[in-house]
C-alpha cells in the first residue's frame, strides 16, 4: 500500500446528523464513491465523518449535504489528486495557501474566518429583486459559484437563500450582486422576518403607485388613440406620436426601470429571467413604434402603427401582477407568525424576593418566573409552585388544557389557563421548544420536494426558449404572414415574450409546501424536509410501533387472581420484589401498591433473572414471580392459575406469576392501555386506503390480542427492536410505500428505514430528530392528519404545476399566432400581459386556498366546544 | 434583399441566443 495514503484520511463536519438512523443514511450517500460504505467512519456524538483514503473530500461533502447533512471539510490529506486538479474546492485552498504561503497576504485569524464564513448550517441571505424560477437558479448558480460552497438552495417564496460550506459571506453576497439581485446577511431571523414584511409593505404601495402611472398612460392613449386621434402615423399627427413616445420611455422608466436594469445584469452573466422577457417585449414595442414615429416612410403604409400604449399598459399590468402577488405571498407565511406571535415579550421574574417584569431578552436559565391565570408562560421550565391547566393548543394541537403541578414540564408560548404558579426557567431564547419548532417551520418551508425539481429544470432553459420562438415566430410571420407583415411580426414577437411566464412555474412548487408545512404544524406535526411531504401522500402501510405509539407505553395492573389469601397480601409481595427492579412492568406493580396503599412486604436477597423472573427471601421462604415457563422449570405446578393467565393473555397483557416456596399464589396481569383515540385514528388511516400492521417484541397472542381491539389488519411478534427496520426493508420491498411511526430513539433505525418516519412525541419535546415528521402530541391521529395534509399539498402543487404548464405551452403557441391561419385571431401584447400577471396570481392564490384545508379528525372540534362551554 | 437582410438577422439573432446563453463560456463557474 502507499505509504502516503496508509495513515492519511479525510475528516468532514456535519450538521443535522443525530442517530444511526442518520450515519446509514450518509452512508448511502457516500456509496458511489466508496468500494465498502463501512469504511466511512461516521461519528454521530463528534458529528464528524472520516473518510477512507483516497476520496476527494469536497466531492462527498457536497454528497452528505445535499442528503441533508450540511457537512464541511475538517482535514484533507495531501494525496487528494482529484479535487486538486480543479483548484477550486475549499480543501485545495489549503494546499495551494502553503505552497504559495510566500506570496499570499497574511490569514485571517481563525476565529475571524469562522465568524464570517458559512457554517455547517450555512448562511442565510435575504434576496431581493428575484421574481422568477429563472431567477432562483441564477441564485443558487451564483451561490455555487463562490468557492467553498457546498449546497446552495433560494426559496422564492419567502425570498432567502441559504450556502453551506466554507464560504465567506460578503463573497456571496458580491456573486449575488453581480448576478444583478440583491442579497443581505441574515443575522437573527426574527427581525429579518420584521424587516422584510416592512420592505414588502412599501414594494407593495410602490408597485401600485407605478401601476396607477403606467396604467394610466396606456389607458390614456388608447382612449386618445382610437377615438379621437388616429394608432397610425399620418403626416398630420407625427411629431404628437414622437412626443408621446417620448413621454412613454419616461413613464417606462420611471414604472418599470427594474424590469429592465435586472435584465441587463442577468444579461451580462449569461442568465435570463422573467424580467429579460418583459424588457425585450416592451422594448422591442417600444422601439418599433418609435421607428414607425419617426422614419414612416421606411415602412408600408399598412404597417404605420404604434405601439406606445402597449408598452406602458404591459408594464402597468405586471406590476400589479407583482402587487398581488406580493400580498398573497405575504398570507402563506401565516402559520409561523402565528408560532412567532406565540412569544411573550416580558416576564415577572423573581430575583431576590422581588417580582419585576424583565423583557424576555433578560431571563436568564434558573431565573423563578410567576405567572398568572390568562398569561403566556414566556420561556420553558419546571413548575416549583403552584398547580393550574395550561393550553398546550398552539404548540401541540392538543385541544384540552392540561393539568400541570410541582416538577412538570411547561414550554414557552403555551397559556396558563387557571391557577398562579412560580417556574424555574430551564430553557431560554433560542433554546426554548417554541423557538426550535420555528426553526424547524421554516427550514422545511424553504426545503424543495423533488417534484419541483422539474420545474427548475425546464426553467432554466425556459426564457432563453422563449426568445428563440419569439424570433421564430417573427420570421414565420414576415415571410408567410399577411401584410402588414413587419407589424405582424413585431405583434408576434412580442406577444410571444410577455404571455411567457416562467414566475408561475417557479411560484407553484415553495408556495404550497409553504402553506402545507404550516398546515401540518397547526395539527401537531413538524415536518422536517419537503421531500417528507410528497412522500408521505403515497404511503400505502403505515408500521406501529405497539409501547408508547399505540398503547400510552405506561404499563399498569389490570388483574389479580389469587389460589388462596388475599389479593393485597399478593400485591405486597410483588410490590416487596418489584420495589428493588428497573423494569417497566415493575413500575405497574409499585404502582398500584402506591393507589391502594399497600405496604410492600419485607424481601432479603433480591435477584433478577433475565428473562425469567425476580426472586428473594420472605420469612425464609424463595419469593418468585416471573413468567410461566420457569416457575414450570423450577418444578412447581402453574396449572390452577392457566385459565386467569389465558385471559391476561387474550386482553393483551402479560401474566406474572408469583410462587412462595413451592406454593403458587396467584397471577398478576400487567397491560399497557391502548390510547382511547389510537382506534379512531387506525380507522381514519383505514378509510384513507393505506393497511396498518404493527410490530412488537411482545409474544404473540398479546400482538393479536391488540390488533383486535386496536383494528389493526396485520402484526409483527416478537421483533427486537433492532430488527424492526428490517420488518420497514420488508414491507418496501414487497413494494409498500412504508411509514413507520414510533418513539423516535428506540425505533431510530426503522424510522430511517422507512420512506417516511414519523417520531411520536410528548408534549413538546422536538429534541427527537430522527425522523422526517415529528408529531408534538402522544396522539396517533397525527399521522392521518399528516398524511391528510401531504396529499392535499400535493395535489395543490400538481395543479400549480399543471396550470404553469398548460399556461405556457398553450399561451405561448396562442401568442406566436397559432391560431390565425384557422381563425384569424392574433392576441395583443396587452392581452398578454394581462394573462401573464394572472397566472401567477392564480398559482399563489391556489396555494393559498390550502389555507382552508380541514383535516378528517372530528374529536378536535367537538372537544374544542367542550373546552368552550 | 430586405427580405433576405430580416431573415439573416433573425438566424442570427437566434445563433446569438444560443451561443450567449448555452454555449458561451461564462466568468462564474458553475459546478453540476
Amino acid at each position: 500500500m502507499d505509504s502516503t495514503t496508509a495513515n492519511t484520511e479525510n475528516r468532514l463536519s456535519i450538521a443535522g446528523a443525530t442517530c444511526q438512523g442518520c450515519a446509514r443514511k450518509i452512508r448511502v450517500a457516500l456509496e458511489p464513491l466508496v468500494t465498502d460504505s463501512a469504511a466511512v467512519d461516521v461519528n454521530i456524538e463528534q458529528k464528524t465523518v472520516t473518510l477512507p483514503a483516497g476520496i476527494d473530500p469536497a466531492d462527498a461533502a457536497r454528497r452528505i449535504t445535499e442528503a441533508g447533512y450540511p457537512a464541511e471539510i475538517l482535514h484533507a490529506e495531501p494525496a487528494a489528486k482529484s479535487c486538486c486538479a480543479s483548484k477550486t474546492t475549499p480543501s485545495c485552498r489549503s494546499e495551494k495557501d502553503d505552497a504559495d504561503e510566500a506570496e499570499a497576504p497574511a490569514p485571517e485569524p481563525a476565529s475571524a474566518a469562522s465568524d464570517s464564513n458559512a457554517s455547517n448550517d450555512g448562511i442565510q441571505l435575504a434576496i431581493t429583486g428575484a421574481t422568477c424560477a429563472s431567477c432562483v437558479s441564477s441564485v443558487e448558480k451564483a451561490l455555487k459559484s463562490v468557492s467553498g460552497v457546498t449546497h446552495a438552495h433560494m426559496n422564492l417564496a419567502d425570498n432567502t437563500a441559504s450556502a453551506s460550506g466554507q464560504a465567506d459571506a460578503q463573497a456571496l453576497i458580491n456573486a449575488i450582486e453581480s448576478a444583478g439581485y440583491g442579497a443581505s446577511v441574515i443575522e437573527d431571523p426574527d427581525t429579518a422576518d420584521e424587516r422584510r414584511q416592512q420592505q414588502d409593505r412599501k414594494r407593495y404601495r410602490t408597485l401600485l403607485v407605478k401601476m396607477a402611472v403606467s396604467l394610466s398612460l396606456g389607458v390614456g392613449l388608447m382612449i386618445w388613440g382610437m377615438g379621437f386621434g388616429s394608432m397610425t402615423i399620418d403626416a398630420g399627427n407625427q411629431t404628437t406620436w414622437i412626443n408621446l413616445g417620448i413621454l412613454t420611455l419616461g413613464v417606462m422608466i420611471a414604472t418599470g426601470s427594474h424590469f429592465f436594469t435586472s435584465a441587463w445584469k442577468a444579461f451580462l452573466h449569461h442568465n435570463a429571467n422573467m424580467d429579460t422577457l418583459v424588457a425585450l417585449g416592451t422594448g422591442t414595442a417600444w422601439i418599433y413604434s418609435m421607428v414607425v414615429a419617426v422614419f414612416p416612410e421606411a415602412l408600408p403604409e399598412m404597417a404605420r402603427h404604434v405601439y406606445f400604449e402597449a408598452s406602458a399598459m404591459i408594464i402597468g399590468l405586471i406590476n400589479l401582477g407583482q402587487a398581488l402577488e406580493l400580498r398573497a405571498k405575504g398570507k402563506t407565511s401565516e402559520a409561523v407568525r402565528r408560532l412567532l406571535d406565540l412569544r411573550a415579550k416580558t416576564a415577572r421574574v423573581i430575583r431576590d424576593g422581588q417580582e419585576q417584569d424583565l423583557p424576555i431578552e433578560q431571563v436568564r436559565k434558573g431565573d423563578q418566573i410567576r405567572v398568572r391565570p390568562g398569561e403566556q408562560l414566556p420561556v420553558d421550565g419546571v413548575v416549583r409552585e403552584g398547580n393550574t391547566r395550561v393550553d398546550e393548543s398552539m404548540l401541540t394541537g392538543e385541544p384540552m388544557p392540561v393539568s400541570k403541578g410541582e416538577g412538570d414540564d411547561v414550554s414557552a408560548g403555551t397559556l396558563n389557563t387557571r391557577g398562579s404558579i412560580v417556574y424555574e426557567a430551564t430553557r431560554v431564547g433560542s433554546d426554548t421548544a417554541l423557538a426550535q419548532i420555528i426553526r424547524l417551520v421554516k427550514k422545511a418551508q424553504g426545503s424543495k420536494p423533488s417534484i419541483g425539481r422539474l420545474a427548475d429544470k425546464i426553467s432554466s432553459v425556459f426564457v432563453p426558449s422563449v426568445m428563440l420562438i419569439a424570433i421564430a415566430a417573427a420570421l414565420v410571420w414576415y415571410n408567410l404572414g399577411p401584410d402588414p407583415a413587419v407589424a405582424h411580426m413585431m405583434v408576434a414577437a412580442t406577444t410571444v415574450l410577455i404571455i411567457a411566464c416562467p414566475c408561475a412555474l417557479g411560484l407553484a412548487t415553495p408556495m404550497s409546501v409553504m402553506v402545507g408545512v404550516g398546515k401540518a404544524a397547526e395539527y401537531g406535526a413538524l415536518i422536517r424536509q419537503g421531500e417528507a411531504l410528497q412522500t408521505a401522500g403515497k404511503i400505502n402501510l403505515v408500521i406501529l410501533d405497539k409501547t408508547g405509539t399505540i398503547t400510552a407505553g405506561k404499563p399498569a395492573v389490570t388483574q389479580v387472581h389469587v389460589v388462596d389469601g388475599d389479593e393485597s397480601h399478593l400485591l405486597a409481595l410483588a410490590a416487596g420484589l418489584e420495589q428493588h427492579s428497573e423494569h417497566p412492568l415493575a413500575y405497574a406493580i409499585m404502582e398500584k401498591v402506591r393507589q391502594d396503599t399497600i405496604q410492600p412486604a419485607d424481601i432479603s436477597g433480591f435477584d433478577s433473572l433475565n428473562g425469567k423472573g425476580v426472586a428473594g427471601q420472605h420469612n425464609g421462604d424463595t419469593l418468585r414471580l416471573g413468567n410461566r415457563r420457569w416457575l414450570v422449570d423450577e418444578g412447581l405446578d402453574v396449572t390452577p392459575l392457566d385459565q386467569a393467565a389465558q385471559s391476561i393473555t387474550d386482553n393483551a397483557g402479560t401474566p406474572l406469576f408469583v410462587a412462595l416456596g413451592t406454593r403458587v399464589l396467584g397471577v398478576i396481569g400487567v397491560a399497557d392501555a391502548i390510547k382511547p383515540d389510537s382506534r379512531a385514528a387506525i380507522e381514519r388511516l383505514h378509510q384513507a386506503g393505506i393497511k396498518v400492521m404493527m410490530v412488537t417484541g411482545d409474544v404473540d397472542a398479546t400482538a393479536k390480542a391488540i390488533c383486535a381491539s386496536a383494528g389493526i389488519d396485520d402484526y409483527r411478534a416478537e421483533v427486537l427492536p433492532e430488527n424492526k427496520a428490517d420488518v420497514v426493508n420488508d414491507m418496501r420491498k414487497k413494494g409498500y410505500t412504508v411509514a413507520m411511526v414510533g418513539d423516535g430513539i428506540n425505533d431510530a433505525p426503522a424510522l430511517a428505514a422507512a420512506d417516511v418516519g414519523f417520531a411520536i412525541g410528548t408534549g413538546t419535546d422536538v429534541a427527537i430528530e430522527s425522523a422526517a415528521i415529528t408529531l408534538m402530541r402522544g396522539s396517533l391521529h397525527g399521522v392521518p392528519d399528516a398524511i391528510e395534509i401531504s396529499r392535499a399539498t400535493v395535489k395543490n402543487i400538481h395543479q400549480n404545476l399543471f396550470g404553469a404548464f398548460i399556461y405556457n405551452s398553450l399561451g405561448i403557441p396562442i401568442a406566436a399566432g397559432l391560431l390565425y391561419p384557422l381563425w384569424g385571431i392574433l392576441l395583443s401584447p396587452i392581452i398578454a400581459g394581462a394573462a401573464m400577471s394572472m397566472s401567477s396570481v392564480t398559482v399563489v392564490t391556489n396555494a393559498n386556498r390550502l389555507r382552508l384545508f380541514k383535516t378528517s379528525r372530528k374529536i378536535d372540534s367537538s372537544a374544542k366546544q367542550e373546552q368552550n362551554q | 434583399m430586405t427580405s433576405f437582410l430580416v431573415n439573416l438577422t433573425g438566424l442570427a439573432l437566434m445563433a446569438a441566443v444560443v451561443w450567449w446563453f448555452w454555449l458561451a463560456p461564462t466568468d462564474t463557474k458553475t459546478k453540476s
